[in-house]
């Protein structure tokens, strides 16, 4: 037992529930407010990086990210333009297929709210996210893509069917979306140009297939469940890198996750034994302290 | 959080410092919300809040450069960032935790009555939170709040792991006493100690 598991013990239910309700209640960011912080502080990043990028490919020294921009209207015009391509750059790294790609996905898993029904309305928005990357990648042929963004899908149905569990509420209106993506995937094979690659056309409906396995499983309406069939997320969780970020800086090999290649794993009990880190942010390597930040 | 988590943090951290904006807005949706819940628990108004959580994300690409990962851990490292902004708006604003704030926003509770328990207990709450010393409030709300461990907490606060332990061990004994939690009697809390420091 560590000391903050001990610490934890120490802690009565009482007082943790009602700190958890003081902060559910007053310390609950604003989503759309973040949204726009959010966007506000990476343009901003993406304007000092271009600033510095700017800076070294003239040669000169480099003087801190902002300081090239002052009094030069036309490096600053520049900038605006490095800024659209890096943010170009940007969307592909962490888009489906990209090397951030896993990263995002993980990202994404940890933090899911811990609030059950805020969670499954999280899970819902990113199924219908990966969907949506699907379909971009179909339009523009990027067969890496797809297979990326249906393979991150498969796994966020699989585990958000795991997640509903014993809730037939949030199980069936998991089911319905699952039921309408189904139809949205069946009308993406049906367009899939000729020279549309196997691997597409065959992620695409192995997908479908996924889904009608799942929503069989789990006995929805119109979808009777098999005689005896537990959840199939349960009884055959694929192997998540929503949950597992990449491990390695290796990212040839995590960029383009490749499912005709890498079939989902089997069930292992690191996956069900990894619950998602409600209140624990990441970053504890084993160091002294070096550097000090601002302030 | 694991190894694997680490890795996977200090991979978006090494590519935002080589430009990578994209890997910055991870870093800030991993990292925003228990930054901002922090930050919320130190001052009045949630658009303050929303404002310092702001600051902390600029200050923290500004910095990042300089930032070595032998260090303090990311995390620990933004934490202390996010302290720091908290303490210079105080130190700016005369803020403390407003009790007709804490009030102010309503449950979302349907039922009346459940709505009127429920807000009950989260005012006595927000009323114990603001009778804690400083330095109880910042050990527990990087604790409980932010998700932080003992150490983390420590590193962000910068002072030893047994102190913040102390501190988190006082908070907790005083809340429990305020919010009638407390059965036990007779051990000395020590909050006279955190407050003559």
């Amino acid at each position: 037992m560590t000391m903050d598991e001990r610490d934890r013990g120490n802690e009565d239910a009482a007082l943790r529930a009602r700190l958890d309700a003081f902060a559910e209640e007053r310390l609950r960011p604003d989503p759309a407010a973040m949204a726009r912080i959010r966007a506000s502080v990476v343009a901003e990043f993406r304007a000092r990086a271009a600033a510095v990028d700017d800076a070294r490919a003239a040669g000169r020294p480099r003087r801190g990210w902002f300081a090239g921009l002052v009094g030069r209207p036309a490096l600053l015009a520049g900038t605006g333009i490095l800024a659209v391509a890096l943010a170009a750059g940007g969307v592909v790294a962490s888009g489906p297929g990209g090397p951030l790609y896993p990263v995002r996905l993980w990202i994404g898993s940890v933090t899911l709210p811990s609030d059950p029904a805020a969670r499954a309305e999280a899970e819902l928005g990113h199924l219908q996210e990966r969907l949506d990357e699907a379909r971009t990648a179909v339009d523009a042929g990027n067969g890496d893509a797809v297979s990326a963004a249906l393979e991150a899908y498969r796994q966020v149905a699989a585990d958000a069917l795991a997640a509903a569990g014993n809730d037939p509420d949030r199980a069936t209106r998991l089911a319905i979306q699952l039921g309408r993506h189904q139809a949205v995937l069946e009308a993406l094979v049906a367009a899939l140009p000729e020279q549309a690659s196997e691997a597409v056309r065959a992620s695409l409906e192995r997908t479908e297939a996924k889904i009608a396995e799942l929503l069989r499983a789990t006995g929805t309406p119109g979808q009777p469940a098999a005689p005896g069939a537990s959840p199939a997320p349960a009884a055959t969780p694929p192997a998540s890198p929503g949950k597992t970020p990449p491990g390695k800086p290796t990212p040839a090999a995590e960029a383009t996750p490749k499912p005709e290649h890498t079939p989902p794993a089997k069930p292992t009990p690191a996956v069900e034994a990894t619950p998602k880190p409600e209140h624990t942010p990441p970053g504890r390597p084993d160091t002294s302290p070096s550097p000090t930040p601002g302030g | 959080m694991n190894g694997a988590d680490d890795v996977a943090v200090g991979r978006l951290v090494e590519a935002a410092k080589a430009g990578d904006a994209d890997a910055f807005g991870l870093l800030f949706d991993l990292f925003h919300e228990p930054v901002y819940r922090y930050i919320a628990s130190r001052v009045r108004r949630p658009s303050d809040a929303e404002d310092l959580a702001q600051t902390v994300f600029v200050k923290a690409l500004e910095a990042l450069p300089r930032y070595e990962a032998r260090g303090v851990p990311f995390g620990s490292w933004l934490f202390r960032l996010a302290r720091n902004t908290v303490i210079d708006h105080m130190r700016t604003q005369r803020e403390h935790v407003d009790l007709d704030a804490l009030v102010e926003r309503a449950s979302q509770d349907p039922d009346p009555e459940a709505r009127a328990v429920a807000r009950q207990d989260i005012e006595a709450v927000g009323v114990a939170l603001a009778e804690l010393t400083e330095e109880q409030h910042d050990a527990v709300a990087l604790r409980f709040f932010a998700g932080l461990s003992a150490r983390e907490a420590a590193e962000a606060m910068g002072k030893r792991e047994g102190t913040v332990r102390g501190l988190q061990f006082r908070a907790i004994a005083a809340l429990r006493r305020t919010l009638g939690l407390d059965t036990a009697t007779g051990a000395p809390t020590g909050d006279n100690e955190d407050r003559e420091r």
